[in-house]
């Protein structure tokens, strides 16, 4: 590669590690997904950088046998060298599922967020 | 002889005047507890869900939260007008992202935050606005919002919460009426009805179930003239149910709590000593004074949602297809409703207008369908931002 080139490509990397705004240099990737029926939820945030407090937080709504909805949330945090996060939950006896969704937050902002799913 | 006849003519022009109002009021009645659209008797908001707050201007509700909007907003949807608008007077605010008045911080532990994404409680009382939320010293707290949205502040600690050690939050079911806040923790596995002064005090347990029971439920707190009604089930062995529920009186002058009927144990509304249920013998009326039930419409119904408004006995099954089912108060049914816009959270509502969260086929919105309209014109319409 040319000095040249070289240069830009030191300057370009420089610029990404110390620039105040690093995604306009590069994204983290992240994905969130939640898995829904009338008894259980599973939810899991990925960040794929280390060194964050990651949590995700998943909402739901659940049916009562007398016609009620009943609205909750859980959240898991995770630091350090941990890159993904879960929840789990099953619905208490009588009670199902109609409804929910989930947020991944990444030292306390909103990043992502599933579509919301709801069960017949 | 002239002065006596028309003296006698007077007076039986008065009594046949009177006997012809005494008459004319009677044709009017439509049989006990019947209600007469016209009457001068005005029939309140009837929410089931306190998802939506009503001023005298206006509606408060929680923007939804979606997957491009991740800071949801106070909003507030003018009478008059019908405009919606976020909960902000700065001037040239733009109304986006955490800047702006209308967004409030969420719970987050250690700090002070709104339980307000996806539709959570609010009430309107007393010019000020109230939401549910956390504490940072992990308390459920009733926030007070002011009416213009331009201050909050932590309004009444209702009970410490195991947020910080167990992750997992469950709304209480909260009412404010008549000075104090009703509320119910509803992590508890037997749960209890409570009460304590809005602003704070010592609380005070209303209702608290069987001792014996594995498992007790309290809910659907409603206020109607002068008490608080709610219904509670208690669970002993695999053979209890819901079915099994009732319907409780709590008179707020006295501190008298009595039960008014068992097997009222879904939706329910409350009129003039008059409970209104659907079961499966069908659209119910229960008198209280009379402790009798009548019978409206003899169409069998699954706990439908139910909003009594002026004119109208509305049902909706939000629990199928979310048909809403208008009856008038002697039961013939009038009308229903239908269309793309399909409640699965319905709130209830009032003479002129009812909410609900509606499900649009590809995501939910928080909706209202306005009575003021023609009948066949009736049909709901998302909530969102002019």
């Amino acid at each position: 590669m040319g000095k040249f080139k070289k240069m830009a490509l030191g300057m370009a990397l420089a610029i990404c590690m110390f620039g105040s705004n690093v995604s306009l240099c590069y994204a983290v990737t992240s994905s969130i997904s939640m898995d829904l029926t009338a008894s259980n939820l599973y939810a899991k945030f990925v960040y794929a950088e280390q060194g964050h407090k990651l949590t995700l937080t998943a909402f739901w709504q659940e049916a009562t046998p007398d016609g009620n909805v009943k609205p909750g949330n859980t959240s898991s945090t995770q630091f350090g060298s941990v890159t993904e996060v879960i929840v789990v939950r099953n619905s208490p006896d009588g009670y199902r599922y109609t409804w929910g969704r989930a947020f991944g937050d990444v030292d306390g902002k909103t990043v992502a967020v599933t579509g919301e799913i709801t069960v017949p | 002889m002239r002065r006596q006849s028309k003296w006698r003519d007077s007076i039986s022009f008065f009594y046949m005047l009177t006997a012809g109002i005494l008459l004319l009021s009677a044709c009017g009645k439509t049989g006990q507890g019947g209600r007469n659209a016209g009457t001068d008797e005005q029939i309140g908001a009837d929410f089931e869900y306190q998802y939506i707050a009503e001023s005298e201007e206006g509606y408060y509700f929680w923007e939804p939260m979606t997957e491009s909007q991740f800071y949801p907003r106070l909003m507030f949807m003018d009478k008059e007008s019908g405009r919606v608008v976020p909960l902000c007077n700065k001037p040239d605010c733009p109304h986006e992202g955490e800047e702006c008045n209308a967004y409030y911080p969420k719970m987050t532990l250690g700090e002070d935050g709104i339980d307000r994404i996806d539709r959570y409680y609010l009430q309107y009382y007393e010019g000020n606005l109230y939401a549910v939320g956390f504490s940072s010293d992990g308390y459920a707290a009733l926030f007070r919002i002011k009416g213009d949205g331009s201050e909050w502040e932590i309004s009444t600690k209702l009970y410490r919460t195991d947020y910080a050690s167990t992750n997992i939050w469950e709304s209480p079911s909260v009412l404010i009426n008549n000075g104090y806040v009703y509320f119910i923790d509803n992590k508890q596995t037997n749960m209890e009805l409570e009460r304590i002064p809005v602003g704070g005090g010592t609380a005070e347990t209303v209702y608290e179930g069987d001792s014996h029971a594995t498992f007790t439920d309290v809910h659907r707190l409603e206020g109607h003239d002068g008490a608080v009604f709610f219904q509670a089930v208690s669970f002993f062995d695999e053979t209890s149910d819901y079915r099994s529920g009732a319907l409780y009186r709590y008179d707020t002058a006295s501190g008298q709590c009595r039960l008014i009927k068992e097997g009222i144990y879904g939706p329910y509304s409350v009129q003039n000593d008059f409970v209104y249920y659907g079961s499966g013998e069908g659209l119910c009326r229960y008198s209280i004074q009379e402790d009798t039930t009548e019978i409206l419409s003899e169409a069998s119904m699954d706990v439908p949602n139910i909003t009594l408004t002026q004119d109208y006995i509305i049902l909706c099954d939000q629990r199928g297809d979310g048909e809403l089912i208008f009856y008038d108060y002697e039961g013939t049914k009038i009308t229903s409703v239908s269309d793309e816009w399909e409640p699965r959270w319905y709130y209830g509502g009032n003479s002129r207008m009812l909410f609900a969260e509606c499900w649009g086929g590809s995501y939910s919105a928080p909706c209202c369908l306005d009575l003021t309209c023609p009948l066949e014109q009736l049909q709901w319409k998302e909530l969102k931002a002019d």
